[in-house]
């Protein structure tokens, strides 16, 4: 990659964003399986007991 | 492995305990295998592969844009192929699975249009183009987006379930429209560089990186996918827990 390119202006921020846009969706779906399956464990132990 | 076999497996995995126990190792090695194979085609597709000799630099923006574009179309297909058979079986997992896809279409399809705005620019002189390809995929994104919306909209998960089915089956004329616009109407959008008649017409270099990229954002989608349904299928375990308590505390 040559970043003197004029096109390099172009190309740096596509990546950028492709990286940002995974590692957000990524953060979100397992933030959520995290909560959800805590929130699960939580009722389960509810039942248990009572 | 005969076909019964194959068949009572695949019916196994609609089961949801046994799809959570299938999916407690193939999560995580989707998500290896996604990893791995970003770490490689990322550097590949951004630092060593070789300039196009018209696009120059510009090409690199090919390895994340049409993967993108690649998978918002497959994953739309499995959604409603997905949403069919929730229409016609009744699977709550199929329902599961495509209320999972949807997001991460969105995103796949929201990358795709991004991307492919900014090789746009150097290489048509234009950010954006009502051309047939262009504008296509901008409803497949909107479809995805209302699919989202329609879901989060509607509370009760079978009425949801239902629209959203429909939704996503009517949607899914728009798929062909998107595959054929290159060759229906004279766009801007070059047609098909590889899956066409008479071969590949890329230069193979790029098919290393193209590849990669290709399976790392499908190997991604597959462990975001699993994931984001382990998480519903624990959010329902929960809503039932919940129920069965206040039922049992009722006089």
């Amino acid at each position: 990659m040559n970043w003197a390119d004029p096109h390099a202006i172009y190309v740096a921020p596509a990546y950028a964003l492709t990286a940002l846009v995974f590692i957000a969706l990524a953060a979100w779906v397992f933030w959520g399986l995290s909560r959800a399956e805590q929130a699960a464990l939580r009722e389960a132990d509810k039942e248990k007991s009572g | 492995m005969t076909t019964a076999k194959i068949t009572t497996k695949v019916s196994g995995l609609a089961n949801p305990q046994q799809f959570m126990a299938a999916s407690g190792w193939a999560l995580p090695a989707a998500g290896a295998i996604a990893l791995l194979l970003f770490v490689i085609g990322l550097p590949w597709g951004l630092q060593y592969s070789p300039p196009d000799y018209q696009q120059g630099e510009s090409v690199r923006i090919m390895y994340i844009h049409v993967p993108a574009a690649w998978w918002s179309m497959g994953i739309y297909a499995a959604l409603a192929g997905s949403s069919f058979t929730y229409l016609v079986w009744r699977h709550v997992l199929a329902d599961v699975a495509a209320r999972a896809m949807a997001p991460i279409g969105a995103a796949y399809a929201g990358l795709c249009l991004a991307t492919g705005s900014l090789w746009g620019r150097p290489t048509w002189g234009a950010w954006w183009e009502w051309d047939a390809r262009l504008t296509s995929m901008l409803v497949l994104f909107l479809t995805f987006i209302g699919y989202v919306a329609l879901r989060a909209a509607t509370d009760e998960d079978e009425r949801g379930a239902r629209l959203g089915a429909v939704l996503a089956l009517a949607g899914a004329i728009n798929l062909p429209i998107v595959h054929y616009s290159v060759e229906w109407w004279s766009t801007l959008h070059q047609p098909a560089s590889i899956l066409r008649e008479g071969g590949s017409s890329i230069h193979p270099s790029m098919i290393g990186p193209l590849f990669t990229m290709a399976g790392a954002y499908a190997a991604a989608f597959v462990a975001l996918t699993l994931a984001s349904m382990r998480a519903d299928i624990y959010r329902r375990r929960t809503r039932a827990a919940q129920a069965r308590r206040a039922r049992s505390a009722a006089p």
